[in-house]
């Protein structure tokens, strides 16, 4: 578990809250917004830690008693809820509430962490709205949510919303490289890809979504088009679905690379870095149209999968067409930006 | 590391702290019970965060080992175990806990030992000492009258109040309310909430005999109850208890002093004309006769009369009938005095010859 203060890159979020420790003013809730991997839940257990350290001074010390309970989720006083199976119900809520209740364990203050807030059901979010209303004794409560326009605007109307910062390329890629010991090559590829967050970097930093990206790169960055090999990858994909939207995203970062290097970009703006050299050469083989037809055709496949199309027809057909872009140079009039290919 | 004991006190050890188990934890170290021996004691631990209890019981050990054992399992293990003496060894390497009673031999294994927490604390201040039955008897002449779903907080456990020599446990629901005092000789000042379900544990480890003692003292955030045998500490409930004294009427247009049984007999008979609701029993007070009518839409009626002792005139209210016979449950005395005013003013209801229990109960409308 990081020190509060050593979240990185939330530095100024985190000295706000940690001001608020100090000078008595925290807040009965609060509403921690950012998208998936972007270290809600992390800042959310530091700051309990912050309150509950027994060194008292707004800083997590580690290494103190309800430090490392927190950091294990045993904490009395710490209550953290998640959804079961997608949903947040008010029988959890109730819990939650028991816990209120009684007076803190260890004391000081009580803790409650509500982790995708936004999937609470109407009747759950009513019951917290109460619990928000009339909080019991030294209580705090985090929500935590990567989409709080879902969530009742009277319950947003009772936190005080904090969000969380992205992260800039180079700050991602020096923290990999740091922390994870990462190669400064691999660790700028995987920054590019984790649209600045960090919890999402160490997803994507994983032996098994960096496989996954030489898979899908293998058949994008082939010179003469695969087309079996393409469908081979959409097979693959159909077996694996948890990995199609690392994959799409690989392969949208691949395009858009390609439309860069194209026009003559820095390399510092490339992605995929470790291909710089093939992306130059290749990118001035195609016009741009093709490109962006290739990226709007990747977006509509995604968008008709999420929205239950047929997963093994749909690769099938993107993974074929991306595999040889001669296809799209006769189709790419009819792409327009922000019309779909089908429409 | 080894320990020999009789089944009959391990298993009283086991099922005094049984309901401290937590029956789900995330880290899952708290499903479990603890044991610890050394110098012939058996120390028996669970705790839920919420309440924790340890008990102690006797047994011949050569050497102090300690494990934490799955209490689903091992509890009703013992309780099934033959009478007579049970040896119980820790193998460590293993990590088993193997025990052994009349031709039986099991082994079970054992869960982390390190980060069991402890209970209970050497800086504690005894704040009140009483008998353990007196306790038990206080706790349950109250602990019904609270309030049993969420809501208000602090209703949902009883008030201990100690002041000016005396302790004070009061419960309400906001339609009765349950005042049981007794003077006590040296307590300390103190006001806690503590939560229906630990007084509902500790009537379970109390002793009823009038001997042993119980010592109440605040540990921290908690309060710790301490028996010769076992302890108990629980988490108290947040919030402040309401102004009860404002709530309990000093007078009433009249009273009645009837016999208990026979109340309660009578209102047992009122309470069935209930299909739906509570049955409500009116009660009509008139030179010495009590009539007790009940009715009920779509079930029929009931009507009784009793004669009893009334001081006043006569009045006319309504109440719950399972109110007033919960708290009639609880009375020890012979005779109830029971005091009624007209309308919807309140009723008292006290054993006929003590001024230490009282009940108030708030009359239902009646059209």
């Amino acid at each position: 578990m990081k020190r509060f203060a050593d979240l990185a890159g939330q530095g100024g979020l985190v000295e706000s809250l940690q001001q608020a420790i100090k000078s008595h003013r925290v807040a009965h809730a609060y509403l921690v917004s950012g998208e998936a991997g972007s270290g809600k839940k992390t800042l959310a257990l530091a700051f309990a830690q912050a309150l509950l350290c027994q060194e008292q001074t707004a800083t997590v010390c580690g290494v103190c008693s309800n430090c490392r309970r927190i950091e294990q989720g045993t904490h009395p006083d710490v209550a953290v809820i998640e959804p079961q199976g997608g949903r947040i119900r008010i029988d959890e809520i109730r819990t939650l509430k028991d816990r209120f209740a009684l007076q803190a364990y260890g004391g000081s203050w009580k803790v409650g962490i509500i982790i995708d807030a936004e999937t609470m059901t109407d009747a759950a979010a009513n019951s917290l709205l109460k619990l928000l209303e009339e909080p019991f004794g030294q209580a705090v409560l985090i929500l935590l949510s990567s989409s709080p326009s879902k969530l009742l605007p009277t319950i947003v109307s009772r936190c005080q919303v904090v969000k969380m910062q992205r992260l800039s390329r180079t700050q991602i890629a020096a923290y990999l490289e740091e922390e994870e010991e990462i190669p400064a090559e691999t660790a700028l590829v995987v920054a590019g890809l984790a649209d600045g967050r960090l919890g999402r970097a160490m997803e994507v930093a994983s032996p098994k979504s960096l496989a996954w990206r030489e898979r899908v790169l293998a058949v994008l960055a082939h010179e003469d088009g695969r087309g079996l090999e393409a469908l081979r990858l959409a097979a693959e994909l159909d077996d694996e679905p948890e990995a199609i939207e690392f994959a799409f995203e690989v392969m949208g970062s691949w395009f858009r690379d390609m439309l860069l290097a194209a026009t003559g970009c820095p390399q510092e703006l490339i992605v995929n870095q470790d291909y710089f050299a093939f992306l130059s050469k290749e990118g001035k083989l195609y016009n741009e149209h093709a490109y962006h037809s290739a990226i709007y055709q990747i977006e509509d496949t995604l968008r008709a999968i999420r929205a239950n199309a047929n997963r093994r027809l749909a690769l099938d057909t993107l993974l074929y067409l991306l595999s040889d872009l001669t296809s799209f140079l006769k189709a790419s009039e009819n792409h327009k930006y922000g019309k779909s290919s089908r429409s | 590391m080894q320990f020999t004991g009789m089944q009959g006190e391990l298993l009283q050890c086991l099922q005094m702290v049984e309901r401290a188990v937590a029956t789900r934890d995330p880290s899952e170290e708290l499903t479990g019970v603890y044991l610890e021996w050394s110098n012939e004691k058996l120390t028996v631990r669970a705790t839920d965060m919420e309440i924790g209890i340890e008990a102690y019981g006797q047994v011949q050990s050569s050497e102090s080992g300690s494990a934490v054992l799955e209490g689903k399992f091992f509890v009703p293990l013992v309780r099934r175990l033959p009478p007579g003496e049970v040896v119980v060894k820790l193998i460590e390497e293993q990590q088993m806990l193997e025990i052994k009673a009349g031709t039986g031999s099991f082994r079970l294994q054992t869960m982390a030992v390190e980060d069991f927490p402890t209970i209970g604390s050497d800086t504690k201040e005894p704040k009140a000492t009483l008998p353990s039955g007196l306790l038990a008897r206080m706790i349950r002449q109250t602990v019904y009258a609270t309030r049993k779903d969420q809501g208000h907080s602090a209703f949902t456990g009883i008030l201990m109040e100690c002041s000016s020599g005396e302790l004070r446990l009061v419960a309400t629901d906001s339609s009765r309310l349950c005042f049981n005092r007794q003077s006590l000789a040296g307590g300390e000042d103190f006001k806690i909430i503590v939560p229906s379900r630990t007084c509902t544990e500790l009537l379970r480890i109390l002793p009823t005999d009038t001997e042993s003692t119980v010592e109440i003292s605040l540990v921290g955030n908690q309060v710790l109850f301490s028996l010769d045998n076992v302890i108990l500490i629980s988490r108290l409930l947040e919030g402040q208890y309401p102004d009860y004294t404002r709530v309990i009427p000093s007078s009433t247009e009249a009273e009645i002093v009837a016999p208990c049984s026979d109340l309660a007999a009578a209102l047992e008979r009122a309470n069935l004309m209930g299909k739906k609701g509570p049955a409500i029993v009116t009660f009509d007070l008139e030179e010495g006769v009590l009539r007790l009518q009940s009715r009920d839409v779509e079930l029929g009626e009931s009507e009784e009369t009793l004669v009893v002792e009334q001081q006043g005139p006569k009045v006319r209210s309504s109440f719950q009938a399972r109110f007033i016979l919960e708290m009639l449950k609880t009375v020890t005395s012979e005779k109830i005095s029971f005091g009624l005013s007209n309308g919807l003013n309140p009723g008292i209801i006290r054993p006929a010859d003590s001024q230490d229990y009282l009940y108030v109960i708030m009359p239902v409308r009646t059209v």
